[in-house]
């Protein structure tokens, strides 16, 4: 769901890199206090890099991939995580590939790095202790899509670039499904794996809280 | 940094550019279908747009760019969070 050039007005586009700005600030002071192990980080927001181009085929002619920022914030304990690693991973895809507007980068911050992070990063918290961290984890995945991809749908309906009822409909039912089959399966499978492996680690109910 | 987590992602960073799906994304699908696919433009020469390798053909193409794009998320990832750490006993 990243927005290209073109599609959000600049003055549109400014403002939501201001805000953005402010959550990225944010969560570069997270990491200056918060933050456990470089060599993690940097896997996992490659990893992230390298899953959102398996793009994965749903029906009517469609296809998504997983974005990434609740598993992120899962794995080290903090929506925060989500929103450097996406923003880091968002950046590299916009300057070398074009993959996402330059002037859209604000906005695709702010929809795949902070709604999509904090929403299912809190959802998975509530979650957690009473339905398990799998089911948990695939609850947070799929709401932080679906979040993340009805902000777009505004913020392109306000533009003026879709209507914004249809863009709302199409945007929904295209990442309800990709949610399911993309972000929500592979989210629950990876953070299953890792506590599987390290029992210990952030994502575990044992394991630190929200900074 | 262990060996293995970084391997995986290499393996996926080669292995999906081939496995994945041609068809249009959620974004692209809702915008042709609400006539907005024309108001897409490209602002800068991206040095691998479309997740394509210059001077190189076909899957080849896409799993260089694509190892390209990991290697440097990784070691920005790896210099930013290094960086980050050592500002914190200036606190």
């Amino acid at each position: 769901m990243h927005i290209p050039d073109g599609f959000l007005p600049l003055s549109h586009a400014l403002v939501y890199m201001v805000v953005a700005a402010f959550f990225v600030s944010r969560a570069l002071r997270w990491a200056r206090s918060g933050l456990e192990e470089a060599p993690m980080l940097a896997t996992l927001a490659a990893g992230i890099f390298a899953i959102q181009a398996l793009n994965i085929p749903v029906p009517w002619g469609t296809s998504g991939h997983m974005t990434g920022g609740v598993l992120a914030s899962i794995l080290l304990g903090s929506p925060w995580a989500g929103v450097l690693i996406l923003s880091l991973v968002l950046v590299v895809q916009a300057l070398l590939f074009a993959d996402g507007g330059i002037t859209a980068l604000g906005a695709n911050i702010l929809n795949m790095g902070v709604i999509s992070s904090f929403a299912g990063y809190y959802t998975y918290l509530a979650l957690r202790r009473r339905a398990g961290t799998a089911v948990a984890s695939f609850a947070g995945a799929w709401l932080g899509m679906m979040l993340a991809a009805l902000a777009t749908a505004v913020e392109l309906g306000i533009a003026g670039t879709f209507p914004l009822k249809e863009g709302i409909i199409f945007m929904g039912l295209y990442h309800a499904v990709i949610g399911v089959v993309a972000e929500g399966t592979m989210t629950a499978l990876v953070v299953s794996t890792v506590l599987r492996l390290m029992p210990g680690s952030a994502a575990s109910p044992a394991g630190r809280d929200a900074a | 940094m262990r060996a293995a987590p970084v391997v995986l992602v290499l393996l996926i960073s080669v292995l999906a550019p081939l496995l994945a799906s041609s068809n249009p994304d959620g974004l692209e699908s809702t915008a042709e279908k609400l006539g907005a696919s024309g108001m897409e433009t490209v602002l800068h020469p991206a040095p691998l747009a479309d997740y394509t390798f210059p001077g190189i053909q076909g899957d080849l193409s896409a799993v260089f760019a694509m190892l390209t794009g990991t290697g440097a998320v990784l070691i920005l990832g790896f210099l930013a969070a290094e960086v980050l750490r050592s500002g914190r006993s200036g606190d």
